[in-house]
């Protein structure tokens, strides 16, 4: 009853200091702005994908930044004003005037999530209602239903990298000359880039496991095969023919196609859903290069191919993706509050603001850390390995951005606007990374700190 | 009395406020004890600086004891078993501003986990009982001082406590107000609640109060009931309906002769409190205790009256030197001092001037900056009159 009191009087608390009305006021001013700029996008597909952007990304931040103001100033303010002197002398333990509030900031974020995303959805509704049948069968093939991606099995690079070693070694190639960890180097490039480009006249197959069988897609429904390709120069846009061939695991061919493809820009193939025969069955793509201009083709190797199938109907893919909003914004409350335990207001905000760029940030760290060393590697350097230095820094780069929970990848806006599916799983995953594993790390500490405080002694 | 249930133990209690590294930097209270039994209003006395909210603050669990043991109902302060059975009025009533008064009792009630009824209920004998019933439905920011002062009353009775600590109570009602809180605080002890009542205002102590302490410098100076204190077992009262001039001398002879036939009634003469008060709190200056608030200064009439004659000046006027501004106050005395609040002086009449809040707990925020000692003691001490 004490948590459900104090969680109703910070709901209390922030709609009388009129953060509805702030709220509302960016969904008044946003929505018409999004609605007019519609017309400049072409294609119906392009304006649904900049509603869905613009507006859930415009209700992402507001309930960020609303949430990082809200947790740091309720906490911060009742104890500088000394009304916690009034809460704290009443029979309240004091880890329920934490959790209490917390719960008023979730519930607030829910309603404001509510009011918000509602519109954005009718918006999509009034858009598609515009279309004809044909265009909105297309869109919600393409864009709206929730598709799972499935990636091509990785290539073991380690294998192709101690064969072209072997052939070196065997051919005589390897003069002495050339420091040996200089020619590894050499190699794993060269390993590397195989991988990813096809010249002219050759087939390249990618290998995919775990697609679903024909019954597990829904009726009127189709399988894309998406895939992006280069050429050498990557900021020329020209339009290059390939040969398309599916295959089963039993060498079935289920389709094939040529089609002119244009680089740097996703493309889609959609194979019907009785392609699929068997399921978690392995699956087969080639691609030829059969352009005359005899031109190098780089699949890129992050998002080169896939293969995407629909699982989530919009309806619940964007629910979803509003629960993914809402548990970051719960990270950042739970966040906010403990700052707030032990800081004033303007050092709690700054921290849990800053925070939430370290988290929006984490992920790109993690990836380059690697990397980020290499800028000063000299021909000794390489020769000698990396020093301890160089390990101790990337170690610390790497643990202090796993510590930090990874907005990106539970950002549901790149998902949704890409017509990608916000699973159930990934609902759950956010939810215990984010909000048990680190809110509750965090929770615990500040609780600590919270009980321990002399609440009469203000904070430095 | 002796016999009755203890309802607060303070056993040497000690507390001192570190600064950010740790290192001690004032000490509020210097091994107080104090015993407070059921049914007893009892009254905690001391200037600025004193202790007085430090050991509230103590009690309530917002503070934690350097030394010494707290009991309150025979257990931690900060057991919620203990706050269930405690109403408190902070000295300024913190409260939620966007709240109305209903809403304010309302939540408070749900903290001590009234059902919805009972709330109400109570909460409308409250407003009715502070004078609110009609301002109910306004958000308490547009309150006056008086009406905030009147609904944190309220609160701290939502519960019907056993055990009320009313810190300043009066503070910022009108007299009339004054009046119906000590009627009020009079209703609550004849209903058997324990009142632990902290003021400037020593008239009020005096009219409500079965037993007071006295704190200076973070010590008790004097503690015990009201009666005993003030008696002054020195001086033989005789009083009598007047008596004429003839009668008057043939007692005096008479008793004079012989203390034999006694048809008149002889009692105690006993001093006002203020009087007695000063007196334990020069007293202790005089033993030169450190105290982190005001100190009241013999040298501050002789530095008002530089050149001429001290005149005696009576315990009123020494308290009213004493709470107001030094008429030209030096830069680092205007920057460091507590603000003083204004003292209607009219109204409160032979009452004490009020003061500015303690500032020793608030040893680390900007609004109630500690007094800085040594402007203070310029001005009161005769010795640096030479000096200024």
């Amino acid at each position: 009853m004490n948590l459900w009191a104090i969680a109703r009087n910070t709901v209390l608390q922030a709609f009388r200091m009129r953060v509805l009305a702030f709220a509302g006021a960016f969904v008044l001013l946003g929505f018409p702005i999004i609605v007019a700029s519609l017309k400049s996008y072409g294609s119906p597909k392009a304006e649904l994908q900049v509603v869905l952007t613009y507006s859930l990304e415009l209700v992402n931040i507001i309930l960020c930044l609303l949430t990082v103001f809200l947790a740091t100033w309720t906490l911060c303010t009742e104890i500088q004003d000394r009304q916690i002197f009034s809460l704290d002398t009443k029979p309240v333990y004091r880890w329920q005037i934490l959790g209490g509030k917390f719960l008023g900031i979730v519930i607030v974020n829910l309603i404001l999530l509510l009011g918000m995303a509602a519109p954005t959805y009718g918006l999509i509704c009034w858009q598609l209602r515009k279309l004809s049948q044909e265009e909105r069968t297309e869109i919600e093939n393409k864009l709206l239903y929730g598709r799972r991606s499935v990636l091509p099995t990785a290539l073991d690079l380690n294998a192709a990298f101690e064969k072209e070693m072997r052939r070196r070694i065997a051919e005589g190639l390897l003069t002495g000359d050339t420091p040996l960890a200089r020619v590894q180097e050499e190699v794993r490039n060269l390993v590397w880039q195989r991988s990813q480009t096809v010249q002219y006249g050759y087939t390249k197959a990618w290998e995919f496991r775990g697609l679903p069988d024909k019954q597990d897609i829904p009726e009127g429904k189709s399988v894309i095969v998406r895939f992006k390709i280069f050429t050498p120069n990557p900021t020329l846009k020209i339009q290059k023919t390939g040969s398309w061939r599916f295959k089963l695991q039993d060498g079935d061919l289920v389709g094939q196609t040529r089609l002119k493809a244009t680089t740097g820009v996703t493309q889609e193939i959609s194979l019907h859903r009785n392609s699929m025969r068997k399921k978690g069955g392995k699956f087969y793509v080639e691609y030829k290069n059969v352009d005359r201009s005899r031109t190098l083709i780089i699949f890129p190797i992050n998002d080169g191919i896939e293969i995407l199938y629909p699982t989530l109907p919009f309806t619940q893919n964007f629910i979803n993706g509003c629960c993914l909003i809402l548990i970051r914004v719960s990270f950042l409350a739970i966040l906010g509050l403990a700052c707030s335990t032990f800081l004033t207001f303007p050092m709690a905000i700054t921290v849990t603001l800053v925070t939430w760029v370290l988290c929006m940030i984490s992920n790109y760290m993690i990836e380059i850390s690697g990397l980020m060393l290499m800028y000063n590697i000299n021909e000794q350097r390489i020769a000698e390995g990396p020093d301890w230095l160089d390990e101790s820094l990337r170690m610390y780069i790497r643990l202090l951005f796993s510590a930090v929970p990874d907005f990106t990848t539970y950002n549901p806006v790149p998902l949704l606007t890409d017509g990608r599916e916000v699973s159930y799983s990934m609902v759950g995953k956010a939810f215990f990374s984010l909000v048990l594993l680190r809110g509750g790390a965090v929770a615990l500490v500040s609780g600590i700190i919270f009980q321990m405080r002399e609440l009469a002694k203000l904070a430095r | 009395m002796t016999n009755k249930i203890p309802i607060i133990e303070v056993l040497e209690l000690s507390k001192v406020f570190d600064d950010f590294w740790g290192r001690p930097r004032v000490s509020a209270l210097s091994g107080i004890s104090l015993k407070i039994e059921e049914g007893q209003v009892f009254g905690l006395l001391g200037p600025n600086g004193s202790g007085k909210t430090t050991t509230i603050k103590i009690l309530l669990g917002l503070l934690y004891p350097t030394r010494g043991s707290v009991q309150v109902f025979g257990r931690s302060p900060r057991d919620v078993r203990t706050k269930a059975r405690i109403g408190y009025l902070p000295e300024e009533s913190y409260l939620y501003p966007f709240l109305n008064a209903e809403e304010t009792l309302d939540f408070y009630g749900r903290l001590f986990k009234l059902p919805r009824h009972q709330r109400k209920e109570r909460a409308d004998s409250l407003l009715e009982l502070v004078g609110l019933n009609v301002e109910r439905r306004r958000p308490i920011r547009e309150y006056s001082k008086g009406m905030v002062r009147r609904i944190g009353i309220a609160q701290a009775l939502i519960n019907d406590p056993d055990l009320i600590i009313l810190d300043e109570p009066t503070s910022g009602l009108d007299p009339i107000g004054s009046r119906e809180v000590k009627d009020l605080i009079l209703r609550l002890k004849q209903r058997g609640k324990t009142i632990l009542l902290c003021s400037h205002l020593l008239g009020d102590v005096e009219d409500v109060c079965d037993q007071i302490a006295i704190l200076y410098g973070g010590k008790v100076r004097k503690s015990g009931t009201v009666p005993e204190l003030l008696t002054r077992r020195s001086v033989t009262q005789i009083s009598a309906e007047r008596l004429n001039e003839g009668t008057t001398e043939k007692v005096l002879n008479l008793i004079k002769d012989e203390e034999g036939e006694k048809p008149i009634t002889v009692d105690h003469p006993t001093m006002k409190l203020e009087s007695f008060f000063l007196e334990v709190v020069q007293q202790a200056q005089l033993e030169e205790s450190d105290t982190s608030g005001a100190r009241i200064g013999e040298g501050k009439e002789s530095f008002l009256t530089e050149g001429t004659e001290a005149p005696e000046l009576s315990s009123k006027d020494v308290l009213a030197n004493l709470m107001a501004k030094p008429e030209e106050p030096e830069e680092e005395a205007e920057e460091e001092a507590p603000a003083e609040p204004e003292v209607d002086r009219a109204l409160l009449g032979d009452l004490t001037a009020q003061d500015a809040e303690e500032p020793s707990e608030e040893i680390d925020g900007d609004k109630e900056p500690e007094p800085d000692q040594s402007v203070l003691d310029r001005l009161v001490k005769p010795d640096n009159r030479k000096e200024d």
